[in-house]
């Protein structure tokens, strides 16, 4: 039996295959925790939140989209979108900008090769995103880790709502053009 | 206003959209749009989801997994590894090391865990030979270390960039040590390992002569069995102590790869390891690089397994195990990390 691919596991999920779900979550479980704590600050509302990212994939793998978003990216924003929606439902926000661009999470990836492509990989789109303007990444960051609106980062930060959007479109631009090698088997 | 924008702009749009979604309404906006603006969005939007990968991996627990599997409802099977430790009992042999071992285990003179009794000398050895090539590097070391200008500085601001080198070479010198230290003590951990597994290939071996005068031991069990003994105690032998990874299901696990001078043949056993899991088998990786190349699956016995081949892959520098699907021919590891070795390195 060949590795599966991430679409086939999806495939085998929506068949009801917990093997499927279990090797998924292997694969994508650490990247997954990795995003929500930084979201939400706190490892057991991280775990909670890839529970539930996990069940969402085992209930609707049958609604999953190849054409729309690879794997890795439907899991993300589905994991990142709940984490935010427990932020936004605990009314912790503001405690969630004062962190927006605070140091990552101390490193505690497990050790050994899966961990050293990981980590390579980590490195080349940490040296993308540190090479856009600080303006364009903070917005960028404030957008993607806390889901502010264009228009609360305006508010909240007083710039104008020309210049978030402005920011947020050249970064984005940007970002795509410098990951273009990163995103080839993504797309 | 949207008029005058080309989908260039509005899949930039339909992005930071789709950024903005609440859980139930993912699906939809992602599914919303025209063909063109559809494609420009998703590239953004695989752009953008990269920045997850910036952060550092945070462990996935198994108990996690396992309480994840158990809320599923509606399969008939549930195929989900078990990682959790069981007690192990790990059997030291008790004979003595032959003497024609302790010729070619001698050299570098480590203590072997086990055998304190019948080679009490050998740690005295050890460690003066370690002390002695310590302090001759010593002062190697430290002779850049006096500045011979300092006395020369007549106002601070000579002094002060002389100060500062003096405190960076102390700091150098402290750390240098300390890594002498760990690597000293690797070192013994290292030997102490060959040694038992030298006993127990000798022990295994004279086994096996003697069902083979029963003629029910091939004379290629027993070719084997001499190949791996030579390789455990040749001088010119490389090892590799694979460890669990931090926050592992089984933290007692351990293993040596130990590689021959050749640089192709190896042998690798490991030890405490429970069992993968249905559906599921331990895997060695070679790391080339940070490229991980496979290198064939073992099953346990026990709770220990043997693996041994005559090839190996050029610049090969690490090694690691997981826990892959049975039957698996993918050309990079998808489990959870067992074992892994930072650096094949020479044993004397």
């Amino acid at each position: 039996m060949r590795e599966l691919a991430d679409a086939e596991l999806i495939r085998r999920i929506a068949d009801r295959r917990q093997e499927a779900l279990s090797i998924l979550y292997d694969r994508f479980a650490p990247l997954l925790l990795a995003l929500t704590r930084r979201i939400l600050g706190n490892g057991s509302d991280a775990e909670e939140v890839v529970q539930e990212t996990f069940i969402q994939v085992w209930a609707q793998a049958n609604r999953y989209d190849p054409r729309r978003s690879s794997v890795p990216t439907w899991l993300v924003l589905l994991a990142r979108s709940r984490a935010i929606d427990m932020l936004r439902n605990r009314g912790v926000r503001a405690r969630a900008l004062a962190t927006a661009t605070a140091d990552p999470p101390l490193d505690a990836s497990p050790e050994g090769p899966g961990a050293v492509w990981y980590e390579e990989r980590r490195r080349r789109l940490a040296k993308a995103l540190a090479e856009l303007p600080r303006e364009q990444r903070d917005v960028l960051q404030h957008s993607f880790y806390q889901g502010f609106s264009q228009r609360e980062i305006a508010q909240s930060t007083g710039i104008p709502l020309g210049t978030v959007k402005t920011r947020t479109l050249l970064a984005l631009r940007k970002l795509r053009e410098s990951l273009r090698d990163e995103m080839r088997d993504l797309l | 206003m949207t008029e005058s924008l080309g989908p260039e702009e509005l899949g930039l749009e339909a992005a930071l959209d789709v950024l903005e979604a609440r859980p139930n309404d993912l699906e939809g906006r992602l599914a919303s749009g025209d063909e063109a603006i559809a494609a420009i969005r998703r590239q953004h939007i695989e752009a953008l989801t990269l920045l997850a990968w910036t952060l550092p991996a945070q462990p996935a627990s198994v108990a996690l997994r396992e309480k994840l599997i158990g809320k599923l409802q509606g399969d008939e099977t549930v195929v989900v590894p078990s990682l959790a430790s069981e007690p192990v009992t790990i059997v030291v042999p008790p004979s003595q090391i032959p003497s024609l071992l302790h010729g070619a285990l001698d050299p570098p003179a480590l203590t072997p865990a086990v055998e304190k009794s019948s080679h009490s000398r050998v740690p005295l050895a050890a460690e003066e030979k370690a002390g002695a090539t310590r302090a001759a590097a010593a002062p190697a070391r430290r002779a850049p270390t006096p500045a011979a200008p300092m006395p020369r500085a007549r106002s601070y601001a000579w002094a002060l960039p002389f100060a500062a080198l003096f405190a960076l070479a102390a700091v150098g010198i402290g750390w240098h040590d300390r890594q002498l230290d760990s690597q000293l003590a690797s070192t013994r951990e290292q030997l102490a390992a060959a040694r038992t597994e030298a006993q127990r290939l000798t022990e295994r071996l004279g086994e096996a002569g003697a069902q083979s005068t029963a003629a029910s031991a091939s004379e290629a069990s027993l070719e084997q069995l001499r190949g791996q003994l030579a390789m455990v105690t040749s001088t010119g032998t490389a090892v590799c102590a694979l460890k669990p990874s931090r926050g592992a299901a089984a933290p007692a696990a351990g293993g040596v790869l130990y590689v021959a001078p050749d640089h192709k043949h190896w042998y690798l056993r490991a030890q405490k390891l429970p069992p993968p899991g249905p559906g599921r088998a331990y895997r060695l990786w070679f790391m080339v690089g940070d490229k991980p190349m496979p290198a064939g699956t073992f099953e346990l016995v026990g709770d220990e397994a043997v693996m041994s081949s005559p090839t190996m892959p050029d610049g090969t520098s690490a090694a690691m195990v997981t826990i892959e699907p049975e039957g698996s021919t993918a050309d990079r590891p998808s489990g959870p990390v067992a074992l892994f070795g930072r650096k094949i390195a020479p044993l004397s």
